[in-house]
């Protein structure tokens, strides 16, 4: 859905204030170590109606200062995006200079703004060259923007890439509308809250000073869990003197949603009827009926989507997505309840937030709480969520982007409900990986054997899915690399379970230049993985939270045949170490011929909070020693 | 950066002579499901059918170009469903998309055509676009697809044939009137065309089949080595038929009107300009060009979508500070000009991908601006920003440039074409070199000073992260450049020399000097010590497990890197095995070693040196030193996994 754009509708009030040189250099001192300052950001909000409806109007102003050469190359471009729901009224941009001159912006375009998994929707960036800027001068922009519909009001995010040192966002709320708020991120008690009346209006003012710039980090989760936001909505408006909820609670929430899915499917064509029938008549149990439907539609329905203005928000017709062969997730969403509807089996269609929004319905009864929409079969007082935009997705479990999410399930035009999707369990997500060595005269030759179950299996299994018989082997060889460059691969055997849930992929191996003999002696390393090697994490520098995709637990083994007329002359010694964050497991055996290291890591978070780094750090810092530890083995 | 797109304006053809419209494409009313060849069975997708035709015609006196592209595209797998079931149509410099047509053609004959209200108009940064979804498809199916674009005449042209989809049939044609003669040219094994005069018309078609799929390989130009066509027009009949048209010459003459003119009312701000590039009046010309080339690239930068009525004009340029290429070309120009440095103005080819062919004067290809200094015999590259004299991108040297060369006949001043080999620096000049002095600290942790050189070629990419990045960016690069040979992050302390672009000798190297405590270089086991002193190199490419080569071995520039690593050897340990030291893999020719890979060691005392060196000399290797120049890649990554076993004496 339309996630983008309500994120990219930062909001910003009108400002204006030229720079004297004297202030420039104060914010040098300030800010010693960036490149460029933003001296403020504003947005002002005024609601007023129009056309038997409210609208909101939203003027936003900006300016940094550019601090270096470096700087004034690297912004030199500015940007304002818009759609059909945020109308850009007019704009002006501009560079100012230390001597109070103006320099009109030039080469102006107007150009769609893509992101990468949607085909395509009507979000535009007008966007500018700053010509004319040196060090010192302030680069100027400021826009006026009609919010069509209230519903859709996006929050305003107070961190940049560079530091804002004034921040400020003013809503003027008139005596008709109630204005709900709540201020959202790990800096929230930052923000400085001012209501004011004036003439039946009520003003609020949200401010925050010297905010730091954000650094990015690609393992974040979305901003949303950590940056500073402040969500604002309409929760009552008063009508003809009476006072009526509008956006107050999910209940609101749903009424608006289910606008959009009110005509969808009040009829299925008979060629889906003839499908549908073919696939479930004989099967046993509405389990399997949902089973083969899911399965059908994932392997058969592509995803493309487009998301022009309301197409954003309705589901097209099931018989419409059978033909084409195509849809986004709502259409897949409908053709997948249409279908099971069909076959009996109770089935609805389903808005969910995916994990890239850290909101509950409760706490956020918005539209940007949920930005996917699902199907969910009933069986019994079983839920399943049904996701068809994922082809590697298993049956009957979540796609990993929605665990712990909540759902929220269209039942009828009233009646709603809101479930938990559960987050699946480490024990169901393991990696059970063991490399047999031997020594084949001085070069070290054997075979591996992984077993993945769960989400490391199903990736696994659509990667491998979308490649050409010749890239899979380079995949492969990437995916299970280890010991050094020099290992080559042969016979790659791949065994994947019908449901997905299950794969183990075998290989034989030979690796040159790894084991070193020296006269009587011989030595290698077990370590052939060095896992999380070179990643501590940033602390206590870094403020954003760690994502992981989903629990897992992971077992390497690397197990070594003992050469006929060694024996072992230096066995490293392994470690257990497990604080209240997380640990391992790293352990040597020797037996009958054979020796070995088993390590083990289990990841137990999805989240990982900048609160628990120190301790993360501290279990890295036992592991590494580890790596080092070479066994030797000498003639009997 | 295309100067040269900018400059050719629609020319005026008489139009007098009979006109015929252009020849509307039409496919097939019923069609079926293909064959697939057995060779392009087992890939996602092939073209059974990949068509272009570049029509000239005259529409109400004016000529336009009509671009068809016509394909159909035989889908093996979910990948190919996935691959192509949203096409995208470019509409760059396009007047008007006259028709656009998809359907897809189902295994079992059912057709579904593209509903036209399902095409919808993207623009984004990188350009125009019709894009749409092809509806239906499934394994077996076929899309097919066409359209035709109405653009101003461009007399110069290519089409690539050969891409990473296989295509069983392929066929170019370019029809024209009878009277405008165009030639082409095949490249990479492409059969060549003939042309015919049919009617009116006159039509040169090219056919190919069974193109196999080109994927990219190591050391190599993956666009210059796919099998293309280039077209130009060479004689308009209804004029001077003898005259060739679109010469290199002709190019020379109208790039000279255009960048070495200066208006009068400009010539007063360029002087003054002049005055702010401090400059010793003693300054050496080579000082001189690079106080210009500081200053302007110091203050103003370029940027190839800039445009407008007065983009060019050089008093608007100068305020606004960005500018177009062509302004910035300009501005250059007028400087050395004031400054009395003859400059010729030398549009290059580029390796990577079409060079500049003196016998086919296709303009379209001569697209990198160069500034070449007679003086000095040197280059230097206006529009890029992390190069300064004598270094411009490589690929654009070692290869054709047009050289604009002035001369002055009467009082009138013009330019005449040389078409030459735009000179790379000596291969020596180019390196990538580290200086290493490692010794053992405690907790069998190394002690490093490590010294990274970059000169050449080599250096504008190691250099431009520590100047245009902000300084936590910088803080990232030096990391990751450090941990490579130290395998640590822990640097202790670091110093950069001749960080700066603009530097006095250019030819001297970027250092990155850095303390480094490693931990990961020792392995202990029972009583000895493994130094991993193979990873000081860092890791290297290797080619160990390739498939079959199918391009030549090219690389961005012939180069050398020496590497000195000393290692104190602890106390109570002596090495025992320092034979494993020893490669030597070389190739040489006639007394020369074009590429070699070349370690050798000395210890004085408890001080080890290895020297490691290697080579690139070359820029291209004939396919038939394939074996040999992977040995040599090889053999750097085999000395990567070298390790030095110390025992206790």
């Amino acid at each position: 859905m339309r996630k983008k754009e309500m994120k990219q509708f930062f909001a910003a009030g009108l400002c204006l204030f030229t720079l004297s040189a004297g202030a420039q250099s104060s914010l040098k001192e300030k800010y010693p170590a960036e490149e460029a300052v933003y001296t403020q950001i504003s947005s002002d909000i005024h609601f007023r109606f129009e056309n038997n409806k409210w609208i909101a109007n939203k003027t936003v102003s900006e300016d940094l200062v550019f601090l270096t050469d470096n700087a004034v190359k690297m912004m030199s471009r500015g940007r304002i995006y818009h759609s059909g729901f945020n109308q850009l009224k007019k704009w002006e941009a501009y560079v100012q200079t230390q001597e109070s001159k103006k320099i009109k912006v030039i080469n102006t375009t107007l150009a769609s703004s893509r992101q990468d998994a949607i085909f395509y929707d009507d979000v535009k960036a007008t966007s500018f060259d700053y010509a004319g800027a040196v060090v010192g001068a302030t680069r100027h922009m400021e826009y006026e923007m009609v919010q069509n519909d209230i519903h859709l009001l996006s929050p305003h995010y107070f961190e940049r890439y560079f530091p804002v040192h004034e921040a400020e966002v003013r809503i003027t709320v008139p005596e008709e509308l109630k204005l709900k708020y709540v201020i959202k991120g790990l800096q929230a008690n930052k923000v400085t809250v001012t209501e004011t009346k004036k003439g039946g209006k009520t003003v609020f003012t949200f401010r925050m000073n010297e905010v730091e710039g954000e650094k990015h980090y690609p393992d974040a989760p979305d901003n949303a869990y950590y940056s500073t936001h402040l969500i604002y909505y309409i929760e009552q408006v008063k009508e003809n003197g009476e006072w009526k909820n509008f956006l107050s609670s999910p209940k609101d929430l749903y009424t608006h949603s289910y606008k959009y899915i009110r005509n969808t499917n009040q009829s299925i064509s008979d060629e889906l009827k003839r499908l549908t029938d073919s696939l479930t008549g004989n099967a046993p149990s509405p389990e399997e009926k949902t089973r083969r439907i899911y399965r059908w539609v994932q392997g058969h329905i592509k995803y493309v989507a487009f998301e022009d203005g309301l197409e954003g928000f309705i589901p097209r017709e099931a018989s419409l997505v059978y033909t084409r062969r195509f849809g986004d997730c709502k259409d897949m969403a409908s053709i997948l309840t249409a279908m099971l509807n069909h076959a009996g089996v109770p089935a609805h269609l389903t808005w969910i937030g995916t994990r890239s929004i850290p909101y509950d319905y409760a706490d956020v009864p918005l539209p940007i709480s949920d930005n996917h929409m699902i199907a969910t079969a009933r069986i019994g007082s079983r839920y399943i969520f049904l996701d068809a935009t994922d082809e590697g997705c298993i049956f009957g479990r979540p796609p990993h982007s929605i665990q712990g999410k909540q759902a929220m399930l269209s039942i009828n035009d009233t009646g709603y409900r809101i479930v938990r999707v559960p987050v699946i369990a480490k024990q169901e997500n393991r990696v059970m990986d063991t490399t047999f060595i031997r020594l084949d005269g001085k070069e070290a030759k054997g075979s591996i054997k992984v077993r993945m179950t769960g989400y490391d299996a199903s990736r696994m299994i659509s990667s491998l899915n979308y490649r050409s018989e010749k890239d899979k082997e380079d995949y492969l060889k990437g995916r299970f690399f280890r010991g050094s460059n020099k290992l080559r691969f042969s016979n790659w055997k791949v065994d994947a379970a019908d449901a997905r849930d299950e794969v183990t992929v075998t290989a034989d191996f030979v690796l040159p230049d790894y084991v070193r003999t020296l006269g009587d002696e011989i030595f290698f390393n077990l370590n052939l993985f060095k896992w999380f090697e070179h990643q501590e994490i940033d602390y206590p520098k870094r403020k954003s939270p760690i994502e992981f995709s989903y629990l897992q637990q992971a077992s390497y083994t690397v197990q070594f045949q003992l050469p006929v007329g060694y024996k072992v002359a230096h066995l490293p010694k392994g470690e257990d170490y497990k604080n209240e964050v997380w640990g391992f497991q790293m352990r040597y055996g020797s037996d009958a011929g054979k020796l070995w290291l088993t390590c083990n890591f289990d990841t137990d978070h999805l989240l990982l909070l900048p609160s628990q780094f120190e301790q993360w750090n501290k279990v890295l810092e036992h592991i590494f020693p580890h790596y080092k530890e070479t066994v030797a083995l000498s003639k009997k | 950066m295309r100067p040269i797109l900018l400059l050719i304006s629609c020319l005026a053809f008489s139009a007098a002579i009979a006109q015929s419209k252009y020849n509307v494409f039409e496919w097939k009313p019923s069609p079926k499901i293909h064959t697939v060849d057995p060779a392009f069975k087992d890939v996602p997708a092939v073209y059974v059918a990949d068509q272009r035709i570049i029509e000239y015609a005259f529409e109400k006196n004016q000529l336009y170009l009509y671009r068809t592209l016509h394909r159909i595209v035989h889908i093996n797998t979910d990948q190919g469903i996935e691959a192509f079931n949203k096409i995208y149509l470019p509409m760059n410099e396009g007047i008007e998309m006259l028709d656009v047509k998809a359907r897809t053609i189902l295994p079992d004959g059912k057709i579904m055509e593209l509903n036209r209200s399902n095409i919808k108009d993207l623009k984004d940064e990188d350009g125009q676009y019709k894009i749409f979804a092809l509806e239906g498809l499934v394994k077996g199916s076929e899309i097919e697809y066409y359209f035709t674009i109405k653009k101003a005449p461009s007399f110069f042209g290519r089409e690539v044939l050969a891409s990473r989809i296989p295509a069983q049939q392929s066929r170019f044609e370019l029809i024209s009137p009878d009277h405008l003669l165009f030639e082409t040219k095949s490249f990479n094994q492409l059969p060549t065309g003939r042309d015919t005069v049919i009617g009116e018309k006159r039509y040169v078609v090219i056919k190919d089949e069974k193109l196999a799929e080109v994927d990219e390989e190591k050391y190599s130009m993956y666009q210059a080595n796919l099998k293309r066509v280039e077209y130009k027009l060479a004689y308009n009949k209804a004029g001077n038929s003898t005259n060739r048209l679109f010469t290199w010459d002709e190019l020379a003459k109208k790039v000279h009107t255009i960048y070495y003119t200066v208006p009068a009312k400009d010539k007063r701000k360029i002087k003054d300009l002049l005055e702010e590039v401090t400059m010793k009046p003693s300054a050496s010309t080579a000082e001189k060009i690079m106080a210009v080339e500081n200053f302007l690239k110091q203050r103003y930068f370029s940027k190839d979508d800039v445009d407008g009525q007065d983009a060019d004009d050089l008093s608007t340029a100068l305020k606004n500070k960005i500018m177009s290429e062509r302004a910035l070309l300009k501005l250059y120009l007028a400087l050395f000009d004031a400054a009395g440095i003859e400059t010729n103005l030398v549009l290059a080819g580029n390796r990577s991908s079409f060079s500049v062919d003196r016998n086919f004067e296709n303009w379209n290809s001569a697209a990198n601006a160069v500034l070449y200094f007679p003086a000095t015999r040197k280059y230097l590259a206006p529009t890029e920003v992390e190069y300064r004299y004598p270094w411009i991108p490589p690929t654009w040297a070692g290869t054709n440039g047009l050289f604009c060369v002035t001369t002055t006949i009467g009082n009138f001043t013009t330019a005449m074409a040389e078409v030459k080999p735009v000179q790379m620096e000596a291969y020596e000049n180019s390196y990538l070199n580290m200086d290493v002095s490692m010794k053992m600290d405690k907790d069998e942790s190394l002690l490093l000073d490590v010294k990274q050189l970059y000169a050449g070629y080599a250096a504008p990419n190691y250099r431009a992260p520590f100047v245009f990045m902000p300084a936590e960016e910088q803080r990232k690069v030096l990391k990751e450049m450090i941990k490579f040979g130290t395998n640590s992050e822990n640097i202790i302390s670091n110093s950069f020399e001749n960080k700066e672009l603009e530097q006095a000798d250019p030819y001297k190297p970027f250092i990155i000097n850095a303390s480094v405590r490693s931990s990961n270089l020792v392995e202990r086991a029972g009583n000895k010590l493994l130094i991993k002193i193979g990873e000081v190199i860092g890791q290297q490419a290797e080619m160990y497990d390739e498939k079959p080569r199918m391009l030549p071995i090219e690389l961005g520039f012939p180069h050398a890197l020496v590497r000195t690593i000393r290692f104190t050897i602890p106390d109570g340990y002596k090495p025992a095995n320092l034979k494993d030291l020893l490669i030597d893999h070389s190739y040489r020719e006639k007394d020369v070693t074009t590429m070699g890979f070349t370690t050798t060691y000395d210890q004085k005392g408890n001080v080890l040196t290895i020297t490691v060196n290697e080579v690139y000399r070359n820029t291209n290797y004939p396919i038939s030193q394939y074996e040999t120049f992977k040995k040599v890649i090889n053999a750097a990554a085999d000395f990567n996994k070298v390790v030095l076993i110390l025992e206790k004496i």
